[in-house]
């Protein structure tokens, strides 16, 4: 997982591999300390290529997280799988995450 | 039994029916090879066989039906033809996971090559090389090619699935069964996020996710609940009809945006209810206006409720309950019945006038609950009579014979128990139909008949009975013929004069067979007297009829249920004995002198006709002084007029059978027994057997 920080304090974290049930427990660690550490985190998903309904259930409670802590929440890199299972699972993902699409 | 062993038997219970399915549905596209449902229909069943069987850890049954389910895909795709030999092959597939349910130790090293050839030749009929069906059409219902999409869509269904939170552990992904639902129709999924925790109450292995789905589609409620079956017993699922397209008379009556918020329970009725009170509803300003009369929109609004209830019957369900526990309960409701009863007698004898009304209330409500109780034992005779269409067209065709088997009363009901046992008669009773009634197409064709015979089964209600009836336009009995072996073989002497139906009945003797030769399929002379027999033990009758060159008709009267019983209350001394009422034909007095111009032996003279007896006295060996006058019930037990010497006949008698203890296993002329108003124990009389024991040693 590389992590690096802007000048606005928000981390930036490539997650690697899938986000599924596997992952979602380590990953939930990580994005608690980070946001405790930071003033926010932009999680680059350029390394992943799977993603199930837990990993989406992740984004949305981290979330809320966010808007209920004042804390910056945005989803970036190669989001094809996560919104792909977002819409799946009768999500708008627009209307439910922060979306950075300039790298898509 | 485990719980490891109630779901492998819950599986063998589930494959059985959908096994039925199978037959019902394969031998429909024999008949109507365009009939896409039933190509469907045979599908669906063979997919939930298979799923259900790898789940269940019935891999072998998985693996055979994979290749069934795969064939019967191409077909629905279009890709292969329905042939006989693919019919064939699937009933032969049928067969074989039926031997494999059977089998719970698995099936020998030689049913299991017929298993492989099986799979053999399905491949060599659809080859594996033929196009691979779209992934996302395995669950889809085949659209006609040239039918327009909207004209597919006739219903809407509302479903609410809320997945165990650890349905992750079982490996599977709810995401796989909405694509699933997705594959049905049009879909619309909404996720309900709203119950999920704060993030440090949030254990991420841990689904919260619910939805809502509104999916309109063709496939019916069944296919959904199929989408479901592997999960439908830890998670919450609802399915309802919200519009049926279809219907003209539903059309453009959408429902409404406060029906809506109110059903999805994002607000009650009663905030609805406040804010429509601010307004003025349609029908009130109508009848201000004078446009239309109160008693117009009374009607309509009628015709509006009888149209929801419709909405609501056709999402109803159905529990699945192991039939012992209905046995309990219908144990139970009898000790109820007659507890009961001894309330009635203690209510009457202490003659209060406060205790009679509610007294009477719980003699109506027991009774309602009873007959309510064994309504619930009822199945619908037509699963029995479905069976018979595959064993007429396989019998026919190894015979070289064409007939056609026709059915009615598919839909009447009889105790599971009956039906069960009526089986074996039933089959036995068709296949001497195909074998010795109906004539082959040239031997019909020159007595100037249709090449194509036909077996006519139908099932009636008859009072407290169900007539079933199994009619052929076949040769018919040969009179001469029947009367002749039964001389041969002593059943009847040179000097007899019998009647044509006392012939017939002739052939429900031991071992009796005019049969020249004998075949695979019957002529051995073992089998009328089973059924018969069979029929007995259910205390039912059997008649036969038959007219030379156009026919037989075989008709059987059973009782609805063995549960209870119509009998006639009968006492000798102090004892009460019940007989069945189906049997009984008519009470005649039998005084002293009666008796002694019998000189010792036991018949009495009525109107003309010597009717031989059995003293039930003497019989039991009840000691008390006979009265001077007696009375005779005389029933028809195995076609003969036999009377059944009592002192007194109280009446008939509705009751509850309880059955006798393990200790009078033995005791086999008694059926059972039940307990009257008073306390008194009555036996039950089983008069068929009462005539065999006495049969020999008695002095007519």
């Amino acid at each position: 997982m590389i992590e690096t920080i802007d000048e606005k304090g928000i981390v930036e974290i490539v997650h690697q591999g899938p986000l599924t049930a596997v992952q979602v427990s380590a990953l939930k660690e990580t994005l608690t300390r980070q946001f405790v550490d930071n003033t926010g985190v932009r999680l680059n998903f350029s390394e992943t290529q799977e993603c199930d309904t837990l990993g989406i259930q992740l984004l949305c409670v981290f979330t809320r997280a966010a808007i209920a802590q004042k804390k910056t929440f945005i989803l970036k890199g190669d989001l094809d799988c996560v919104l792909d299972m977002a819409v799946r699972t009768g999500l708008t993902p627009d209307e439910y995450f922060l979306l950075d699409k300039k790298e898509n | 039994m485990s719980e490891e062993n109630k779901l492998s038997e819950g599986y063998r219970q589930e494959a059985q029916e959908l096994l039925v399915q199978v037959e019902e549905s394969i031998l429909d596209i024999e008949e109507n090879p365009d009939d896409l449902e039933a190509v469907n229909r045979l599908f669906r069943a063979m997919h939930t066989i298979k799923g259900s069987g790898a789940m269940f850890g019935f891999d072998d049954i998985a693996a055979f039906t994979h290749h069934v389910e795969s064939a019967m895909d191409k077909v629905r795709e279009g890709l292969v033809p329905i042939t006989k030999t693919l019919i064939n092959l699937v009933l032969s597939s049928r067969d074989h996971i039926k031997l494999m349910l059977d089998s719970p130790d698995g099936i020998g090293p030689e049913k299991k090559k017929n298993g492989e050839a099986i799979i053999a030749a399905l491949r060599e009929l659809i080859p594996d090389d033929l196009p691979p069906k779209e992934e996302e059409m395995e669950f889809s219902v085949s659209p006609q090619p040239d039918e327009p999409k909207s004209n597919l869509l006739n219903t809407s269904y509302r479903i609410r699935f809320k997945p165990n939170e650890n349905i992750f552990t079982t490996g599977m992904d709810p995401v796989l069964l909405l694509d699933e639902l997705g594959g049905l129709g049009d879909c619309r999924i909404s996720a309900r996020t709203d119950n999920l925790p704060e993030l440090d109450n949030f254990d991420p292995e841990r689904l919260y996710v619910a939805w809502d789905i509104t999916l309109t589609t063709t496939a019916g409620i069944n296919a959904i609940k199929d989408v479901f079956i592997f999960v439908e017993d830890d998670c919450e699922i609802s399915i309802s009809v919200i519009q049926e397209h279809g219907s003209t008379e539903l059309e453009g009556s959408l429902p409404k945006l406060g029906d809506i918020l109110v059903d999805r329970g994002d607000i009650t009725r009663k905030t609805i209810t406040k804010a429509l009170d601010r307004q003025k509803r349609i029908g009130e300003v109508l009848i201000e206006e004078g446009d239309v009369s109160k008693e117009k929109i009374n009607s309509a609004l009628k015709e509006q409720q009888a149209l929801r209830t419709v909405q609501q019957s056709t999402a109803s369900s159905s529990v699945r309950v192991p039939s012992d526990r209905l046995d309990q309960l219908i144990n139970l409701v009898g000790e109820l019945v007659i507890t009961q009863a001894s309330l009635t007698q203690v209510a009457t004898d202490i003659d209060h006038p406060d205790l009679a009304g509610p007294v009477e209330d719980i003699q109506r409500l027991t009774g309602e609950l009873r007959d309510n109780v064994l309504n619930i034992r009822m199945m619908p005779i037509g699963a029995t009579f479905s069976k018979f269409r595959r064993l007429v067209r396989d019998l026919s065709s190894e015979l070289g014979k064409e007939i056609n088997l026709t059915t009615s009363g598919a839909e009447t009901e009889m105790d599971k128990t009956i039906l069960e046992r009526l089986d074996d008669p039933l089959v036995h009773l068709i296949r001497n139909c195909i074998d010795h009634g109906i004539e082959t197409a040239d031997v019909r064709e020159k007595n100037g008949k249709i090449a194509a015979g036909s077996i006519f089964l139908s099932a009636v209600h008859i009072g407290t009975n169900v007539m079933i009836t199994i009619q052929d336009d076949g040769a018919g009995l040969n009179v001469e013929n029947i009367l002749k072996k039964a001389r041969e073989k002593g059943l009847v002497s040179e000097n007899d004069d019998l009647s044509d139906k006392e012939i017939f009945k002739l052939i429900f003797a031991p071992g009796f067979s005019t049969a020249q030769t004998v075949t695979s399929v019957s002529g051995r002379g073992v089998g009328m007297d089973v059924v018969k027999r069979t029929i007995d033990m259910l205390r039912g009758t059997i008649e036969v009829d038959s007219c030379p060159g156009k026919g037989t008709i075989i008709t059987l009267k059973l009782p609805l249920t063995l549960a209870i019983i119509n009998g006639l209350l009968v006492t000798i001394g102090q004892d009460f004995f019940v007989l069945p009422l189906m049997s009984v034909q008519e009470c005649v007095e039998m005084d002293r002198k009666e008796k002694e111009k019998a000189k010792g032996r036991n018949i009495l003279n009525v109107r003309g006709e010597i009717v031989p007896y059995i003293r039930l006295r003497d019989h039991f060996g009840i000691n008390d002084t006979a009265a001077d006058l007696e009375h005779m019930v005389i029933a028809d037990v195995h076609s003969k007029r036999i009377g059944f010497v009592v002192d007194n006949v109280i009446g008939s008698h509705q009751t509850v059978i309880k059955t006798l203890g393990p200790l009078f296993t033995n005791i086999n002329d008694i059926s059972g027994a039940t307990i009257l108003g008073d306390g008194t124990v009555a036996l039950i009389l089983d008069t068929n057997v009462l005539l065999e024991k006495v049969d020999q040693r008695i002095n007519y």
